[in-house]
């Protein structure tokens, strides 16, 4: 980028930015003004096929409330897919196609979908990690060490810059050492930021580092 | 009983506005019926609300509206006929009329426009049905024929009966045809370009404009349009479904080619508006074969949902004028597709490629369009096409044809030449094929089949080179190339119009991907992906920019869609101006850009400032891509002409932040 100056250090980051928007700017709100809606008996009959209640003859659905939403707001992504820290890729796949069949937005009611379109892209973040075994990895450590605060950013701004999303199984290990030296440097500096930052943009900002580093 | 266009006169009247006005539009009949269209240029057609239409023509005087087909009333013979009007329920607003119409089973049907040949299938309540004409085909030669005053489309195969006539009536510059690959095209772009080359005329000027095209009508040139052109098509295939369910269709689901560009799409989408048909939606061509995948594994597995294996298909499709790939994996009726990728090379290009083989002075001899040049050129092309489909099963082929004025071309072709000459071609889809696979993040070993639809699958180097990339001796056998897609539209086109089916076939959800980058022009002229391809939509990304200057208050959002590195490579969508800024040193003011994909592939861009923050700033835009309608080709230089570099945005460095 050779015409970039000087821009000073600060602590607003990618990650806090949605929540300091003014209200009603950038607060995004998802739409599905033009999507046509699709008749309760599908929904209701690929919901019931995620919770494994078998269809009777005739097409004939048992008529049962649709499940509770979860109330609590899951804290990891591993509780977001419902599933647990150790389970096996097979598990996280059908873990999403679960939850892609109760908030993808083909499948939901009218009046929830700007709800579930959000969740699905929750639901999403979390299959993407998940799913890629060197960025699972990242988490996981990231868990263990507890700095995790939360997942999701919506911002994944440096990540879509910079394509190199494989650069962390090249180096590996060192670099997991690397990373946690300058994990605790970074703490000792720059101790508010922390706060601010969910796990996903940290991630995704040292992958830019990293790879605007090369 | 083919259709035929009549022009006439109609009477319209805006609902709710005063006067009335005569435009000319089109009437055709089919038995005892009659359909009214209005001439597509004419200024009837441009807002969504509709009118009311009277025709009089010689001495009888009678109504329709496009998209209700059977006749209301007919009067004849009679007095006070200019007088009588009758009201026609529209697109937007409902009366007591329409609701008559929406007790038919509104299921979309499913489209598939192909640059050489078109489809439409059904759902028929149980599986999909593919509709043939009255010549009983189901892939209808996609073109339309311009005759004095009457039109006909490739749907019925317009006044000629033998194929052979056809063919040779398409070329000879009256028809209109390839018009898939002109849609929504600049002049300056390299297919628009290779289109020069065809019977009919395709003008052009170079500087980012829309291209010049007309048929020969009596040795003159008509100008018209590809969504002109389309629309007419459109109008015949709706006839010839509306004819085979007896009662009228809105919705349509219509497959694409990955390689669409968005303001193509919008394209397309206005000239299925013109043909009074809605487009549910747009599905990438591989999408749709995925789809019908899907439904395959599905039935073979029943209903074990959750613990159902993952199958993942590589999917090629190569058509007359585009290319695409795709990565599916699909289990328990959920298939996600996970890469996408395509190019704007296909049989067409293969075609030509051969006809300047076995004719070196090819370009300089048709450059003037003469119609003795037109007829040769014809010729040629149908020798050539003869020979190319003859390669498919034989070793060599021989080409012999008088092309007259003395030229003459005779030329054994054998597969080893082909492929050499359609070298450029063989190794952009293998980098499409790569692509996908590199973006799946998967080994050739991972995948479980290989389907290879689309008219060019049938060349034997084209599937060698696929099934050799996937590493696969045998290619997936219970899927047609030809009718896939439109079968896979189809089974959309229920899905989304809410059917269910007892035996859970149509159970299925398809988790859909961007096949390009979206993002802006920032850091000079270079590309900021935003969005990049492959991300599941619905999607919503954003990402941080900031001023170049110092004290700049304003920036321009230039939007653009596609592959390249600089800005210009790719495709405008659009531009707004972020006026306001407050002044500050470059660089330290935040400016964020978020795009949003709706579940209804709805793009929307939003930007303003986020740092500084105070009642000082000025609120965020959203805007609704694509913004522009045409001549894009020039608005880029025309931005960097008026503005330089004066608002232009950085991306914000990474490091500096925390």
């Amino acid at each position: 980028m050779p015409h970039l100056a000087v821009t000073p250090p600060t602590s607003s980051a990618a990650a806090a930015v949605p929540a300091a928007l003014p209200a009603g700017a950038g607060r995004v709100s998802f739409r599905r003004s033009w999507t046509i809606p699709r008749p309760v008996s599908l929904r209701l009959r690929l919901r019931l096929r995620t919770q494994g209640v078998r269809r009777e003859g005739g097409g004939g659905v048992r008529t049962e409330e649709p499940e509770q939403e979860q109330e609590t707001t899951p804290r990891t992504f591993y509780d977001l897919l419902e599933i647990s820290a150790a389970g096996s890729p097979d598990e996280v796949r059908a873990a999403y196609r679960r939850l892609a069949l109760k908030y993808h937005p083909d499948v939901s009611p009218p009046g929830a979908a700007a709800e579930n379109t959000r969740r699905f892209i929750e639901v999403q973040e979390a299959y993407e990690t998940l799913s890629d075994p060197s960025r699972r990895a990242s988490y996981d450590r990231a868990l263990a060490r507890g700095v995790c605060r939360l997942a999701f950013s919506g911002a994944r701004s440096q990540r879509a810059y910079y394509h190199h999303q494989d650069h962390e199984e090249k180096s590996g290990w060192r670099r997991s050492w690397e990373d946690q030296i300058a994990e605790l440097k970074r703490r000792s500096t720059v101790k508010d930021s922390e706060e601010n930052l969910s796990w996903g943009a940290r991630m995704r900002r040292r992958r830019a580092e990293a790879s605007s580093a090369e | 009983m083919g259709l035929v266009f009549v022009r006439c006169e109609a009477v319209v009247q805006r609902r709710g506005l005063p006067g009335r006005r005569a435009v000319s539009a089109d009437l055709f009949r089919r038995g005892g019926r009659f359909i009214l269209q209005p001439r597509l240029n004419s200024s009837v057609l441009g807002g969504d609300s509709w009118l009311s239409i009277v025709v009089k023509r010689g001495k009888t005087s009678r109504w329709c509206s496009d998209a209700d087909i059977a006749i209301r009333s007919t009067t004849s013979k009679g007095k006070r006929m200019a007088e009588q009007f009758y009201t026609v329920a529209s697109d937007s607003e409902t009366t007591g009329e329409d609701k008559s119409q929406l007790s038919f089973p509104d299921v979309a049907i499913g489209i598939d426009i192909g640059t050489s040949k078109c489809s439409v299938a059904i759902w028929n309540g149980h599986q999909v049905e593919l509709l043939k004409n009255t010549r009983n085909q189901k892939g209808m030669r996609s073109y339309v024929m311009f005759k004095d005053d009457t039109l006909s489309a490739g749907v019925t195969g317009g006044a000629a009966q033998e194929s052979a006539h056809e063919e040779r009536d398409i070329l000879s510059g009256s028809a209109i045809f390839n018009m898939k690959r002109l849609i929504g095209r600049m002049d300056t772009d390299e297919v628009v370009q290779a289109s020069k080359t065809l019977p009919f005329l395709v003008q052009t000027l170079g500087i980012g404009v829309r291209p010049f095209i007309a048929a020969l009508v009596n040795n003159m040139w008509r100008s018209t349009t590809p969504e002109e052109v389309l629309a007419i098509f459109l109008l015949e295939l709706k006839a010839l479904v509306e004819m085979h369910l007896k009662h009228p269709v809105r919705n349509a689901v219509l497959t694409i080619p990955v390689a669409f560009s968005r303001f193509q799409q919008t394209r397309i989408e206005r000239a299925f508006a013109m043909a009074g048909l809605h487009v549910l939606r747009l599905m990438p061509e591989p999408t749709a074969v995925a789809l019908l995948y899907a439904q395959q594994q599905q039935q073979l597995m029943h209903d074990n949902m959750g613990s159902g294996i993952e199958k993942i298909a590589l999917i090629f499709n190569m058509g007359a004028g585009y290319s695409d790939a795709a990565v599916a994996a699909t289990a328990g009726g959920v298939s996600q597709i996970r890469a996408l990728s395509g190019c704007t090379v296909g049989g067409e290009d293969i075609l030509q490629n051969i006809m300047r083989h076995v004719l070196p002075n090819f370009d300089s001899l048709y450059d003037g369009h003469t119609v003795d040049r037109i007829k040769s050129m014809g010729l040629l092309r149908i020798a050539t096409q003869d020979a190319i489909h003859k390669l498919a099963n034989q070793e060599s082929v021989d080409i012999n044809i008088d092309l007259g004025n003395g030229q003459k071309v005779s030329k054994v072709l054998d597969h080893s030449e082909f492929e050499q000459v359609n070298r450029a071609i063989f190794e952009k889809c293998e980098k499409i094929i790569i692509q996908c696979l590199v973006d799946a993040k998967l080994e050739p070993e991972d995948i479980n089949d290989v389907i290879l639809v689309g008219g060019c699958s049938k060349i034997p180097r084209i599937r060698s080179l696929v099934l050799g990339l996937c590493k696969k001796e045998v290619s997936y056998k219970n899927i047609d190339a030809l009718e896939a897609a439109v079968s896979g539209a189809a089974m959309e086109g229920a899905i989304a119009s809410g059917v269910t089916d007892p035996s859970g076939s149509l159970d299925l959800l398809t988790i859909q991907a961007t096949p390009m980058n979206l993002g802006i022009r920032a850091d000079g002229n270079n590309f900021a992906a935003i969005i990049p391809r492959n991300t599941t939509v619905p999607a919503r990304r954003d990402m941080l920019f900031t001023t170049t200057h110092d004290n700049q208050t304003e920036a321009l959002i230039a939007v653009y869609e596609g592959e390249g590195e600089q800005a210009e490579d790719n495709h405008l969508l659009g531009y707004f101006k972020i006026a306001g800024i407050p002044p500050a040193p470059k660089g330290s003011v935040e400016i964020s850009v978020c795009m949003d994909i709706d579940a209804s592939n709805v793009l929307r861009v939003f930007a303003g400032v986020v740092k500084p923050q105070g009642p000082a700033i000025p609120p965020f835009i959203e805007v609704r891509m694509p913004t522009l309608d045409d001549g894009h080709g020039w608005c880029g230089q025309a931005l960097a002409k008026m503005y330089g570099k004066t608002i232009d945005l950085a991306v914000l460095p990474k490091k500096l932040q925390p």
